[in-house]
């Protein structure tokens, strides 16, 4: 990190007349960390010198892996097509022996050739027309590359199953197959070699579910008189050279524009990597038509919630569980308006207030995930002009870097603050005339170019951002949330951002585009905004029309040129694959419909530079890097696991006991401001005895099993971090008063002043419970566990030792992990010492002792909870029971004759 | 079905006791072992942004059935287009194939018997607006249809027309420009308001449609003609996030209600037939939808397409005229990158939605789909190839509108509007859409308390026809806006969304039910006409509260404030919303207090069975033996 840089980067210029000190200084190694199956394979003939590593090979489920090389031949044009890249495909079968000797499964078994048909027209690096194996086929006539694809289940798609196959239609799909489409497929047909020889990706491991043509994980009958097999499984890599070398120095065409055609190609097949992967069993899925339990609220456990899921059905106890997410102020509406057929629980970051709350009915809060709101970002380096570079030119060791993704970014609140109010010139399409635009004349293109930007990261003295609105905007919703009320209040509480807003330029010159003032007097609306809100609007009202663009054509603005994203989610994807989603183009044969625009499609390879507002797992789902910001200690600090902790620690009570509110405005050095607290709430005098049971089941789960970090189902996702001890504890108090429909709230108005490896103490809490818990309260909890991993955009792999997630019962209390390699995940330490005196969770009890929370700092004092007596529930139990036992007693006493008799 | 329990128990008694001792002692909490689930391949569908949020929340759903499904938003039209191209598995589509459009864009021609529609969900295009007067948002506007087509086909212009001041007497409607958003691809949206506007306002729409040169070639649209002064957004999400600006104050664009209610933003409440002005909460659409006549011409073109023009003039005070239904469009034969593999998830994937996905519908902003036309799309499901036919019975099916004999039970159930909401000289304050606050209305003001009461009868009211409550009257506090910001509700303890549906009979006398009074109502026959449309007129000051008799239609409870509940305002504040409850026709799995109470019976009956022969044996042996 480069903390602590701030004003160094002139200064090195001057003194060392040449800033090879800035090169790196943001970081290029994005590949997620080596576990203890990571495997390293080289490359064969002219790839001899390459060396391809690929994190994760086995436990495998639907995720992430990375796969990265070193000693290639850089690609001569990262952003089109071009000589010397990589292909990685994922494919099926019992290994074949190529001419050459090498193993691995035949070419016709590999899920490749999809990818071309997600853009229309666009970006060479995106859409590579030409890797589509058909359509080079065409172009070459080379029937040695007719490749079909050969689906596990024992079907084969030949070549071109649409007839009408036709290039003159624009859109026409050229292969057309059931089993992958260009949503559905985890090809990279195109992965550049940088100029330091090094390539990374990230790779999307199918299980079966998600590539049944594959049926990796997945036992699949290929023959009625064979029993169902699972079959092996590879990732594939297929490293490209140049035309000339592809084919034996005699190219078939005179193709300038770089080596074209399918992988499959024997001499070039001849060269391909193959990677076994090792993939855990298939968890067996919920069965359909079961009476859902609804939940409803936050964004921000969306991701956590669709990991859960599957797991939580597995128990027999349980309904399915539905989450529809809401924003929190519709979640918190929903809750008291509870009714027949709503969602008896809301999800929410900020608890209701209290007048709102029905006389009589109290809301029960139970902690369910930490995590954090992020500003994710996929940016490539792209170089400036040597003129422009401080000293006259760019160092080689960082030309050498150009078109990586870097790692790292910092950002204050007022570069926050001006990403987020259109002030840079490039929020325009052009800065309109006239003196209402003045204040931008003088502001810089884009982020890359502001002088705060590059003085807390002093390499953009060295890289640019290009040209458009990705470096003038972050990505965001159009929904409300209670994060984004986090993200403006850490905005508002930092005085250089607020002067800003109100009007005062930067150091720099810098101004607020007034439509964002806070400053009635700079505001033209006469009103400024009120800090914090929790949304982003888009203020100004800006528009323009394509020059040549028909008069029926409608004009554009701030939502075109930027458009909102439907989630959180949507904004990490978006940001991901470096597409705004902006349809501002205008063309004569446009396909858009009589009055629409086409889309302006991905951003180019090798100068992407998308920032969003996402929450950290949509954020570690599509692999993005999240920036540092920095807090009111002054620190930038990354979403790690250690400054999330330490942003719980500094969170603060609100007006409902029990219930933490984020700090975005804390002091504390180590805290990253947008850290997120969500609490699952409930009014169990709302709820039927049956909805209780599943509900507090579900807060079982969530404050067990549920917070052990992992990527497979009913593990704690990747952007979240486990919750410490005494959050655990006082959710599974909250589980026992909502499962007895008692009245009394939940516990602990102190935050947290431990992290996860402090010691425990005392009674976890006893659960009046009539029959055995679904998931029952462990009888010790187990120390959370955390990835000490420094970066969130990592996708740790699952603790090795195989637990299937339907087993998933109480928990493993230690997971320990092998660490091998740099940069591995870290050794967990030992167990949380929590010594257990529980009572057995079977006894009933009208009583229930909140669990002690006191920690090494003293002390939030145990709230005792009462339970009253379940008004609703008959007491079923004891009449079966005796019932039974009188039917058991007298059963022996009567035969079936007698009766007959 | 206990009934017929009874009766296996009494054929073999012995057996049935053993199993049910099994149950009781071991598994009264563990009912039903999974059997093997099944196993689905990925799909993927585009289309729809009308229908968009529903769909994305059933696709997110169904991940832990071990589905994988795509959707991808871009416009029906777009949709469409790739279903006719074979690039996409299914299309949502908020209207069917254009063989022959009216407004220039190229004919659809599917080919025959390759496609079937499916309706999906029900919900409402609203009228989002941007308005404030004097800096204070409102919104309660209430506009009538002809102000609704005047103002999109550039006949009004600014907000302080006298026309809309009669829409709004309790308002005084800035002078401001009105500035129309509309759609700029092709949407369902814009042709399910085109359609409106050829059948209520025809004269409008065709003289707007010579204006901008689309004479003779306007009639059903995809594609919004615009004038210069209007505005054009990309999908349900640019037309909303434009409105919702600062500098869009004066806007007005049609969306999904859905998204209103994200982006926090009242909406038009729109004059219906019956002279009142409504907004499609989940419960209005319900009503509403009651009229659309859905087409059972076995042709594919036609079968299950709607006509609403029977919801545009319904007479129910509840409706709202501008309620519709998404469609899925299936394919019915293998097609394209379609496959029968494919199809058995798309079974699956609709069986869940037409049935349980139903549920969220309201939380979502949509209103579920009613049993009839889930029975009828069930049966185009089984058409697609594929399809385990055996899974997607009705039977089991957990559609929250299903009630004993078939009706949608939200229609029942579903509130009168307030007293204020008709049209007249007073307007309820009371908000809309996502922005629930209330706008200070001028007197004369129908006062916006009580508005609970107003709800419809027949199945809350007890058997004996007695009054049975008040929800103003209990401990009901005043809305505030809560810590977050936002408008929330506040209503007595007992059963929220429960009491405030019940009905003063005669007095308020403001007892409170001890507990909901409509599952113990469930089935009731209605024994009280729907009158609500001809309810006197209130008094306005009215300190104390009154009733009237026939129509339980309440005003003036003194102190009481407004609720969102019975307001017939806002499906999304949850007091308004009350749903039937799931009725499982069979095959419902887990264990509940009924299972519970069934298994009680069992033994009960099993006692029975098995005591007066234990006791004559004994009997027996005593006399027997010396």
């Amino acid at each position: 990190m480069i903390t602590g840089a701030t004003g160094a980067g002139a200064t090195l210029v001057e003194a060392a007349g040449i800033n090879e000190n800035l090169v790196n200084a943001a970081g290029d190694d994005t590949a997620l960390p080596d576990t203890d199956s990571a495997v390293t394979v080289h490359g064969t003939g002219e790839f001899k010198k390459m060396a391809f590593t690929v994190n994760q090979t086995s436990n495998l489920v639907n995720q992430a892996i990375s796969v990265s090389w070193t000693g290639g031949e850089p690609t001569d044009n990262v952003t089109g097509i071009a000589n010397n890249y990589v292909e990685i495909m994922q494919c099926w079968g019992d290994p074949v022996t190529a001419a050459d000797g090498s193993k691995g499964p035949p070419p016709e078994n590999c899920e490749f050739g999809a990818q071309s048909l997600k853009y229309v027209s666009g970006t060479p690096g995106v859409r590579v027309a030409s890797q589509v194996r058909e359509y080079q086929d065409r172009d070459r006539g080379d029937a040695t590359v007719d490749v079909p694809f050969h689906a596990v289940d024992g079907k084969s798609i030949p070549l071109m199953t649409d007839n009408s196959y036709n290039l003159t239609l624009p859109v026409r799909p050229w292969w057309l197959n059931p089993y992958f489409d260009y949503f559905s497929t985890n090809e990279i047909p195109y992965a550049p070699t940088y100029l330091d020889g090094r390539g990374s990706q990230l790779f999307t491991t199918d299980t079966g579910l998600e590539a049944p043509g594959l049926g990796c994980a997945q036992a699949t009958q290929v023959q009625a008189n064979l029993p169902p097999k699972i079959p092996k499984c590879w990732l594939v890599i297929v490293p490209r050279s140049n035309n000339s070398q592809e084919h034996g120095g005699q190219p078939p065409f005179d193709l300038d524009s770089g080596v074209q055609g399918a992988p499959f190609q024997p001499r070039v097949w001849a060269h391909r990597v193959a990677v076994p992967l090792e993939f855990k069993p298939l968890a067996t899925p919920c069965l359909l038509g079961a009476d859902e339990r609804r939940i409803v609220g936050s964004e921000l456990l969306a991701p956590a919630m669709s990991n859960w899921t599957p797991t939580l059905c597995a128990s027999a106890h349980n309904s399915p569980f539905n989450y529809a997410p809401l924003s929190d102020n519709r979640a918190r509406a929903q809750l008291t308006g509870a009714s027949v057929g709503g969602a008896g629980m809301s999800v929410v970051s900020r608890p209701l207030d209290p007048k709102s709350i029905p006389a009589g009915a109290t809301v029960s809060y139970a902690p369910l995930a930490l995590t954090s709101m992020v500003v994710g970002f996929n940016i490539e380096r792209a170089l400036v002009d040597p003129a422009s570079a401080p000293g006259g030119q760019v160092p080689a060791a960082e030309v050498q870097l150009a078109a990586k993704r870097l790692q790292h970014i910092n950002l204050t609140p007022r570069l926050v603050a001006k990403l987020l109010t259109a002030s840079y010139q490039q929020s325009f399409v052009a800065v309109p005339e006239g003196a209402n635009y003045d204040w931008a004349r003088k502001n810089p293109p884009n982020v890359a170019f502001d002088p705060e930007f590059v003085k807390h990261n002093p390499e953009f003295q060295l890289l640019t951002g290009g040209v458009g609105q990705g470096q003038s905007g972050l990505v965001v919703e159009l929904s409300s949330s209670d994060a984004t009320y986090g993200l403006w209040q850490w905005i508002k509480s930092d005085p250089e951002a607020t002067a800003w807003l109100a009007g005062k330029p930067d150091p720099d010159g810098m101004k607020v585009n007034p439509f964002y003032s806070t400053s009635p007097k700079v505001n033209p609306s006469k009103q400024g905004i009120g800090l914090p809100m929790d949304n982003f609007p888009k203020n100004d009202p800006y528009s323009f029309k394509q020059a040549d663009a028909p008069s029926s054509f409608p004009s554009l603005g701030m939502v075109d040129l930027l458009p909102y994203q439907n989630s959180f989610r949507a904004a990490a994807l978006a940001t991901r694959i470096a597409d705004l989603g902006d349809r501002t183009v205008y063309s004569p044969e446009n396909s858009g419909g009589p009055v629409g625009y086409t889309p302006n499609g991905p951003q180019i390879q090798g100068s992407r530079f998308v920032l969003s507002v996402t929450d950290a797992a949509s954020a570690a789902r599509y692999g993005l890097q999240t920036a540092s910001l920095r807090n009111a200690a002054g620190k930038f600090v990354a979403p790690t696991t250690a400054a999330v902790e330490a942003g719980l620690r500094a969170m603060t009570p609100s007006a409902v006991p029990g219930v933490l509110l984020s700090n975005p405005e804390t002091t504390s050095p180590d805290a990253y401001p947008l850290t997120n607290l969500v609490y699952a709430a409930a009014v169990p005098t709302q709820l039927d005895v049956r909805s209780r049971k599943d509900y507090a089941s579900f807060l079982r789960f969530a404050a067990g099993s549920g917070q052990t970090p992992g990527v497979s189902f009913g593990r704690l996702l990747p952007g979240y971090e486990p919750l410490p001890i005494e959050l655990r504890r006082q959710a599974l108090a909250a589980s026992a008063v909502i499962d007895a429909g008692g009245s009394v709230g939940p516990t602990s108005t102190k935050p947290p002043t431990t992290g996860p490896t402090s010691t425990p103490v005392s009674t976890p809490p006893t659960t009046r419970s009539s029959a055995a818990p679904a998931f029952p309260i462990p009888s010790q909890l187990p120390a959370p566990t955390n990835p000490a991993t420094v970066s969130h955009s990592t996708s740790a792999a699952d603790p090795p030792p195989a637990d299937p997630p339907t087993t998933a019962q109480g928990d493993p209390p230690v997971v320990t992990r092998s660490a091998p390699g740099a940069g591995g995940p870290k050794t967990i330490k030992g167990p949380a010492k929590a010594t257990s005196s529980s009572p057995s969770p079977k006894k009933a009890s009208a009583t229930v002792t909140a669990g002690n929370t006191s920690s090494s700092s003293g002390a939030p004092a145990p709230v005792a909870l009462r339970t009253p007596r379940d008004p609703v529930t008959p007491p079923i139990l004891p009449i079966v029971l005796g019932v039974g036992l009188l039917a058991a007693i007298l059963a022996p006493f009567i035969s079936r004759k007698r009766i007959r008799h | 079905m206990t009934i017929r329990q009874r009766r296996r128990f009494r054929r073999r008694p012995f057996r049935t006791a053993l199993i049910l001792l099994a149950v009781a002692g071991v598994a009264l909490a563990a009912p039903l072992a999974a059997t093997a689930a099944d196993t689905y391949v990925p799909i993927s569908g585009a289309g729809s942004t009308w229908a968009f949020n529903a769909v994305d929340a059933w696709r997110v759903d169904v991940g832990q059935y071990g589905m994988r499904i795509n959707y991808a938003g871009t416009g029906s039209s777009d949709g469409r287009r790739q279903f006719l191209n074979g690039t996409t598995d299914f299309a949502v589509s908020d209207i069917p194939f254009q063989f022959n459009p009216e407004d220039g864009s190229p004919p659809e021609n599917p080919a025959s018997g390759s496609y079937a529609y499916m309706p999906i969900v029900a919900g409402g295009t609203v009228f989002m607006y941007n308005l404030s007067i004097n800096g204070q948002r409102v919104t309660n506007l209430r506009m009538s249809g002809a102000n609704i087509a005047k103002v999109f086909t550039g006949a009004l212009t600014s907000w302080d027309d006298p026309v809309l001041a009669a829409d709004n007497p309790g308002l005084t409607l800035p002078k401001q420009k009105i500035v129309p958003v509309v759609r700029s691809d092709g949407s369902g949206s814009t042709a399910q308001f085109s359609l409106w506007l050829i059948a209520q306002q025809g004269q409008l729409w065709r003289d707007y449609c010579g204006r901008v040169g689309r004479a003779g070639a306007c009639g059903e649209t995809s594609y919004y003609p615009t004038l210069p002064g209007m505005i054009a957004k990309f999908g349900d999400l640019g037309v909303a996030g434009y409105v919702s600006q600062s500098y869009a104050e004066g806007s007005i664009g049609y969306v999904n209600y859905s998204y209103a209610l994200n982006a926090g933003f009242p909406v038009v409440k729109m004059l219906n037939a019956a002279g009142y002005y409504t907004e499609p909460t989940p419960d209005n659409v319900a009503v509403s939808l009651v009229k659309a006549v859905i087409n059972k011409d076995p042709k594919p073109e036609l079968y299950l397409t709607q006509d609403l023009r029977g919801v545009y003039s319904d007479t129910d005070p509840r409706v709202y005229p501008l309620s519709s239904y998404s469609y899925f469009i299936l394919p019915t034969k293998v097609q394209g990158q379609f496959s029968e593999d494919k199809g058995k998830t798309l079974g699956a994937f609709s069986y869940y939605f037409m049935c349980q996905g139903q549920q969220e519908a309201p939380s979502l902003g949509y209103s579920p789909l009613p049993v009839n036309l889930v029975k009828a799309g069930l049966e185009q499901v089984a058409k697609v190839p594929g399809v385990n036919k055996q899974s997607i019975s009705v039977a089991g099916c957990n559609n929250p509108t299903f009630s004993p004999d078939g009706h949608n039970s939200l229609v029942d159930r579903a509130p009168f509007p307030q007293d204020c909401d008709k049209q007249g000289a007073v307007q309820c304050g009371t908000g809309s859409g996502g922005a629930k606050q209330t706008t200070p209305t001028k007197a004369p003001v129908a006062p916006t308390a009580a508005a609970p009461q107003q709800t419809q009868p027949q199945h809350t009211r007890p058997a004996g026809g007695q009054q049975t409550t008040q929800a103003g009257q209990g401990p009901t506090t005043q809305r505030q806006p809560n810590a977050g910001g936002n408008p929330t509700t506040s209503s007595p303890a007992a059963g929220v969304g429960t009491t405030a549906r019940t009905v003063v009979r005669t007095t308020p006398a403001g007892q409170h039910p001890s507990g909901p009074t409509r599952t113990t109502a469930r089935g009731a026959k209605p024994n009280v006409k729907i009158t609500a449309r001809s309810a006197p007129a209130v008094a306005a000051t009215s300190a104390a509260p009154s009733c009237d008799a026939d129509t339980g239609v309440c005003s003036g409870a003194a102190g009481a404030q407004t609720t969102d509940a019975g307001t017939g305002s806002g499906g999304d504040s949850g007091g308004v919303t009350v749903l039937a409850q799931s009725v499982p026709l069979a095959g419902t799995t887990g264990w509940g207090p009924t299972q519970t109470l069934m298994v009680v019976a069992g033994l009960c009956a099993l006692l029975l069975i098995l005591l007066p022969p234990i006791v004559a044996r004994q009997l027996n042996r005593k006399r027997t033996s010396p």
